[in-house]
């Protein structure tokens, strides 16, 4: 069978054809053009920001809100407190009642100056029932005047000055409905107080920034700023869409090792996370602190560290450091990488290669244990790869650890119910926090963990506010985690952002997140 | 046909009420708790553990499982979709920012499918065991096998990260909002260049096949030829007879795809940072949002039994043969 010979096939689809032709042409108006170049006439960057346009609104709790808003204070290159919208401070005793003064020289981008009412607007905003940012009734708030105010702490409070709470204000918003707190056009156009004023935004694409002129430090060095929105995707840097990349896993950095262009710079998170094993104390395996040793022993941490392409600086630990003595350095030495030592005491503990097949027996019964691991935890966890590293470790030392990858939640029911032997996951260092000590090393212990000593001193550092005092609990527990090894902690949660080599002002691990402290930084001519 | 349509309708309601309680328990039932996501490392302030027990239960997750469903079912039928656990904002509000972007998505991706496997099957049929037949069955085959979310990888570095010819992702450019309609619209057709295509020519390669399979079978029938006997141009006997009746099954394919327009391009959406509602629902999972999961999950029941309906009308316009509401014409 055949189509009519006299006429070539093309001509018997016209429609089709003409279709695909408008097709083409229409699309191929863009052809050439470089779509996602922003002015080349401003110092301009451009950030790939894994949200949408509500990145500044009061949930999503991320770093741009500080190119519109101020915080009270924020941590210089050096780690230590620096005032923005506060000027200083003072607090009581017992750390409960803080006075705030405020700089007079900060205002609104409407040229509304900022006053003391405005935070605490914000304050009652937030304990609102409505928009339950805070807990109502968690502080009471007295302005003194426009410049000063204090808040009173009625329940313990885990940020009493934090670097992280931001402003709104309030000749904007105080007659909006909090019911619909999280709808207000507001988070989309918004007004701050902060070094960049919002210009523009498209749906889902992205959101324009200007340098604000009037900001009291002085007007930025960066010109523009542009929030692109998308998932953290190294082909929009290396295409030369962006500038810079936010929150990039460890392991996507070797494929820009030896890249010129761009440089890589990273930070541990404000309140720290923490990889470990979990060790069930339940299991007659791990009962034993000596047994847990051994096998901490046996794990080469800063080749794992390495492994998974941390810098070399990663602080490794055996305790659990507060953010502050991490910063200052004050975290004792982890145990080292001994695999000699490790065998040595799993023999003194009766565990011996027996019948030549690698893994070690006692009474019968071999060294052999199952461990959970939660999948894709987080984008900067890499647990799945520490485990597959640990097992083959502890292979070395007789010892055999099979490995369960479970998805997340299954994996974090399973921690929090007891239910398994071992377990990979994130730990935090806060005391209070679900995954931090009083849960799993506090009464009810979902690892069975069980010293009075650690329940008595990490109650007393949930209900103190004082910081000095906190840090003098937390060294107490030195000792006893080094010799109770309770859980083994890998390596720290870390967050790694890349930036093109022009931009300067950059540095680790204070200075890491372009956007947080876009107003300190600065463009580099290129050759 | 009228009556059939409302009957159809009316036998919708219970099986989605079947569904929407299956889907609300199981959902409900699987490990995990909404509240997680206060403890995700994203957040850097710790959130105060009575705060996170206040949201749970303004959300109702204290309430008992059947207080909850009877809750949910009552909002359902007032078309209230409730709250995302996530973004605190209306389910029905973050669905219809982004269905445009889904459909544009799949419905061109869908008119791609049916116009290049649709003809690319007619004239591999028409030429069979020809160079081009042969070239069409192993292309449309390896590109069958090739999985979407590699070709859409491979096609960006290709194509956007070494020739710099098409956009690397999202639905417009970043000065969008400067240019003028004309421009506006090429920007959008070109973005939407890649995913489109992507999406569009994986499916338009099992048509093509299934097409040239079916045809070649409908062009073996007797009735097709004694239609060649009785003198009929070869051109009308495939277009006019062979392919109304090669395009039954089809129909019923496309018909089925409806589901698809709204959650079938989820890798596609992730590779291109395209805001859909694939990319909504596969979140929602991961985040235990069960509003969103739950919206979703209906708005694909409703779609399926839509799709069905669809399928089975156009069936009258296909075949004269079937009939609804009368007997079955000779």
């Amino acid at each position: 069978m055949n189509l009519d010979k006299t006429k070539p096939i093309r001509t018997q689809c016209p429609t089709f054809i003409l279709a695909c032709f408008c097709f083409i042409a229409l699309a191929s108006t863009q052809c050439g053009r470089s779509s996602d170049r922003t002015s080349d006439v401003k110092p301009t960057i451009t950030v790939l920001y894994p949200s949408d346009e509500r990145v500044l609104g009061p949930y999503e709790d991320e770093t741009p809100k500080f190119l519109v808003f101020l915080p009270l204070v924020v941590l210089n290159e050096n780690g230590a407190l620096e005032g923005r919208l506060a000027k200083s401070w003072e607090h009581s005793p017992d750390y409960r009642t803080w006075t705030i003064h405020l700089r007079t020289d900060v205002r609104w981008h409407d040229g509304v100056p900022v006053t003391a009412h405005d935070v605490k607007f914000t304050l009652d905003l937030l304990s609102h029932p409505e928009v339950l940012q805070e807990s109502p009734d968690a502080y009471t708030v007295t302005v003194l005047d426009d410049s000063t105010y204090t808040i009173t702490y009625n329940k313990r409070s885990l940020n009493p000055l934090d670097t992280w709470r931001i402003y709104y204000p309030k000749h904007l918003l105080e007659d909006l409905d909090p019911g619909n707190f999280e709808s207000w056009e507001f988070w989309t156009h918004p007004v701050g107080n902060g070094p960049y004023r919002f210009v523009r935004h498209a749906p889902k694409t992205m959101m324009e920034f200007e340098a604000n002129p009037d900001y009291y430090r002085g007007k930025p060095k960066i010109d523009r700023v542009v929030l692109k929105f998308g998932g953290s995707s190294l082909t929009e840097l290396l295409s030369g869409n962006v500038d810079v990349l936010t929150y990039v896993h460890r392991m996507d950095l070797l494929r820009l090792a030896g890249d010129p262009r761009f440089r890589s710079y990273h930070a541990w998170p404000s309140h720290l996370w923490l990889n470990a094993i979990y060790w069930n104390h339940r299991h007659p395996l791990f009962r034993d602190p000596v047994i847990r040793r051994a096998l901490t022993f046996a794990i080469n941490r800063y080749e794992l560290a390495k492994v998974l392409n941390y810098p070399d600086d990663v602080p490794l630990s055996d305790v659990i450091p507060t953010p502050r003595q991490l910063r200052q350095g004050l975290v004792p030495a982890p145990l080292p990488y001994d695999p000699q030592k490790a065998q040595r005491l799993l023999d003194e503990a009766g565990w011996r290669h027996l019948d030549g097949d690698g893994v070690r027996e006692r009474a019968g019964e071999e060294f052999r244990f199952t461990a959970i691991v939660a999948s894709r935890v987080s984008l900067a966890a890499s647990l799945e790869k520490a485990a597959v590293y640990v097992q083959s470790q502890l292979r070395r030392v007789g010892v055999q650890m099979e490995i369960q990858a479970l998805e997340n939640s299954l994996a974090k029911r399973r921690l929090l119910a007891g239910e398994f032997e071992a377990a990979f996951y994130l730990f935090n260092s806060e005391a209070e926090h679900p995954f931090g000590p009083i849960r799993f090393l506090g009464e009810g212990s979902p690892i069975s963990y069980v010293n009075p000593k650690v329940i008595e001193i990490l109650n007393a550092a949930k209900s103190t506010m004082n910081p000095d005092e906190r840090d003098r609990l937390y060294r107490e527990l030195f000792p006893i985690f080094h010799a109770d090894m309770p859980l083994t902690f890998l390596f720290p949660l870390m967050e790694t952002h890349v930036a093109h080599r022009r931009i300067q002002g950059l540095s680790s691990p204070y200075r890491p997140d372009p956007v947080w402290f876009m107003e300190d930084l600065w463009l580099e001519e290129e050759d | 046909m009228g009556w059939y349509v409302l009957k159809r309708l009316i036998q919708a309601v219970p099986l989605l009420l079947a569904v929407a309680t299956v889907t609300f328990f199981i959902v409900h039932l699987a490990p995990g708790d909404p509240m997680d996501m206060f403890l995700e490392q994203r957040y850097r302030r710790n959130i105060d553990p009575e705060v996170i027990e206040l949201i749970r239960q303004k959300y109702g997750l204290d309430q008992p499982l059947h207080i909850q469903y009877a809750k949910w079912i009552g909002n359902l039928f007032q078309g209230d979709f409730g709250e995302s656990f996530r973004y605190r904002r209306p389910v029905s509000t973050l669905i219809a920012e982004r269905i445009p972007y889904t459909l544009q998505l799949t419905v061109l991706a869908l008119l791609l499918d049916a116009l290049v496997g649709i003809a690319f099957g007619t004239f591999s049929a028409v030429k069979q065991y020809s160079a081009m037949d042969k070239t069409v069955t192993l292309g449309s085959l390896t590109i069958y096998s090739i999985p979407g979310f590699w070709l859409a990888l491979m096609l960006v570095l290709l194509f956007s990260v070494n020739l710099g010819w098409l956009p690397t992702s999202q639905t417009r450019s970043l000065d969008y909002e400067l240019l003028s309609w004309p421009g506006k619209l090429g920007d959008l057709l070109w973005h939407l260049v890649l995913p489109v295509f992507v999406l569009g020519i994986g499916s338009a390669a099992g048509t093509a096949r299934y097409m040239r399979n079916r045809l070649l079978e409908v062009l073996s029938e007797e009735y097709i030829v004694a239609a060649r006997a009785r003198g009929i141009k070869e051109r009308t006997v495939t277009l006019k007879h062979a392919m109304r009746n090669a395009l039954i099954p089809i129909v019923t394919i496309y018909g089925m795809s409806l589901p698809f327009l709204l959650g079938g391009a989820v890798l596609i959406e992730r590779v291109f940072a395209w805001p859909g509602m694939g990319l909504l629902a596969v979140e929602a999972v991961g985040g235990r949002d069960y509003p969103v999961i739950l919206a979703t999950s209906m708005m694909g029941a409703v779609l399926v039994i839509l799709g069905n309906l669809l399928a089975d009308i156009l069936y009258v316009f296909v075949d004269p043969r079937v009939s609804y509401g009368g007997a079955k014409k000779v």
